[in-house]
């Protein structure tokens, strides 16, 4: 008789989910560096300057690492859009499917960061003298790698539980936002002010509360939608 | 645990369509049931319940004696294999990778069996999954049903595209494993005829709820075919239970339910013929009934 199969501790069971998204290296591991090695090779051969992003406080950090952050948020999507479906067939839940791919998220997120940061030393775009500077663009960089990816898992999750119902309602929502930002920022006199009082160095704390509120959101928000999300009905 | 699944009562709508309304049945651990319906009917969204994929809207349902949803010891004891499944191309792309990701997940996945039937249905390992003929990605599901040896299983359809030669190498495993290896199989098909020797028990689904629930041993002398010269046949069954009649010119074929040996040796002394009918043609016409009565409420 077969044997009836006793749920495994929450952490073994996501660690599978984790294995499984990095199941085959390509799409997260491989693929990515083959763009930034091409990327650095166009900048090289053409003599470009200029290419540096983000800059702030000595550090830049070389631009086109930036392109991964695109590449990062469609593999996001893909991986809930395309995979949710079968692992809900192959019997995982989706609490330990969701915590596995956030988690994949952010190991990529971190690998990239390193990445992206060894580039900008090899273009020798980083000031070493300036340590806490580079600590925080180090995570400013981790950042915004992770939330773009969440940003597309909670994007999917809205789809996988609202359809385009959903996603229409959301980005109707976004539109409205987008286009009173400039009023209440006008309203506010100074919306310039606003931000450089956010991330002037001084208020680095504020910064990143903010910066943490809003990864806090996109996770909660995610973890709620995927929570009754359903594949396509068949 | 006599039965591994026990349903109440249950019932799935969809903004006002009513893909499940009020089913109720229970399924006892380790046998093959056998799920029929035609499209729409509401078998895929049964399914679905079960393995915890979508929510009730009302009604019980308890698998292994809890509620699927969301829970962890339930639903690692579940595989279900969909007809139209589709394989994450970035994540999984050739058949080794669906292997691998399933070998991850079944704690009971046997991956010697996988390969025999790998080498069974001729499928090339290394290709990728986008290259598969569609009879082919549906071998690969089954593969990965028969080989996670779930201790339920449900299989969807399974076999879209999949050749007669294909569909009967995986009924010839799935009853050789279910012998070896005693589960909970839920399967549903159109074609009955073919697996008919397999289950054990038929449901048979129409519009969202059960117009049949039989031991298939005790469904199939439940009704036979009539045939003759109309007048006859039609004065022959004016006082039995009628499923469907068939007029072709002068002559009818009638399915009616069961009749005993007095019945058929009048029939025959009518000159009326009297055969027993496959379940195929038995579940066609108890679905066709259903139709019947709702449309002509009347009679």
């Amino acid at each position: 008789m077969t044997a009836i199969v006793s749920a495994q501790p929450t952490a073994k069971r996501i660690s599978k989910i984790i294995r499984l998204n990095f199941l085959n290296p390509w799409p997260y591991l491989i693929t990515p560096w083959i763009i930034i090695g091409f990327l650095m090779t166009f900048t090289f051969v053409l003599g470009l300057t200029g290419v540096a992003g983000l800059s702030a406080d000595g550090v830049v950090l070389f631009r086109p690492a930036y392109f991964i952050v695109i590449y990062l948020f469609v593999i996001a999507n893909q991986t809930l859009y395309h995979q949710f479906p079968l692992a809900l067939s192959y019997g995982v839940t989706r609490k330990d499917f969701y915590l596995g791919t956030v988690i994949s998220a952010l190991i990529t997120s971190l690998v990239f960061a390193i990445g992206a940061g060894l580039v900008a030393l090899v273009m020798g775009d980083i000031d070493l003298t300036a340590p806490e500077a580079l600590t925080h663009q180090g995570f400013l960089l981790i950042w915004v790698f992770f939330t773009s990816q969440l940003l597309a898992i909670t994007l999917t999750a809205l789809y996988l539980r609202w359809r385009a119902a959903g996603l229409t309602s959301f980005f109707i929502g976004l539109g409205v936002v987008v286009v009173t930002l400039p009023f209440i920022a006008d309203v506010w006199d100074n919306a310039d002010r606003v931000m450089r009082f956010i991330f002037a160095s001084e208020q680095l704390l504020v910064g990143w509360t903010i910066a943490a509120a809003l990864t806090s959101a996109l996770f909660l928000a995610g973890y709620w939608l995927i929570s009754r999300a359903a594949p396509n009905r068949t | 645990m006599k039965n591994i699944i026990e349903v109440a009562d249950l019932s799935k709508h969809y903004r006002g369509a009513k893909a499940v309304d009020g089913v109720s049945f229970t399924i006892e651990k380790n046998g093959i049931y056998g799920l029929a319906g035609r499209n729409g009917a509401g078998k895929s969204t049964l399914m679905q319940l079960i393995a915890g994929q979508v929510v009730k809207t009302a009604g019980t349902l308890q698998v292994m004696d809890q509620d699927p949803i969301e829970n962890a010891a339930v639903m690692s004891n579940i595989a279900f294999i969909k007809e139209a499944e589709r394989y994450p191309e970035n994540i999984i792309p050739k058949v080794s990778d669906v292997l691998k990701f399933a070998a991850l997940i079944f704690e009971n996945w046997d991956a010697e069996f996988a390969e025999e039937l790998i080498a069974d249905f001729r499928l090339p390992k290394n290709r990728r999954m986008l290259k598969l003929s569609r009879g082919q990605v549906s071998a690969v599901g089954v593969i990965v049903g028969l080989a996670s040896r779930a201790p339920i299983t449900l299989f969807d359809e399974p076999y879209l595209g999949m050749d007669p030669v294909a569909r009967k190498i995986f009924y010839d495993h799935l009853l050789a494993d279910y012998s070896q290896h005693p589960r909970t199989i839920l399967f549903s098909t159109h074609l009955i005829d073919e697996a008919a020797d397999l289950m054990e028990h038929v449901f048979v689904m129409d519009q969202g709820r059960f117009v049949l629930n039989a031991k298939t041993d005790e469904l199939r002398g439940t009704a036979m075919s009539i045939e003759g010269l109309t007048p006859t046949v039609e004065e022959f069954t004016s006082g039995l239970e009628t499923l469907t009649i068939q007029v072709i010119g002068g002559f009818t074929r009638a399915i009616v339910s069961a009749l005993n040996s007095a019945q058929r040796d009048a029939a025959k002394d009518l000159g009326l013929t009297v055969n027993p009918i496959s379940l195929q043609e038995l579940i066609i016409s108890k679905t066709n009934l259903t139709e019947k009565l709702e449309t002509e409420p009347a009679k």
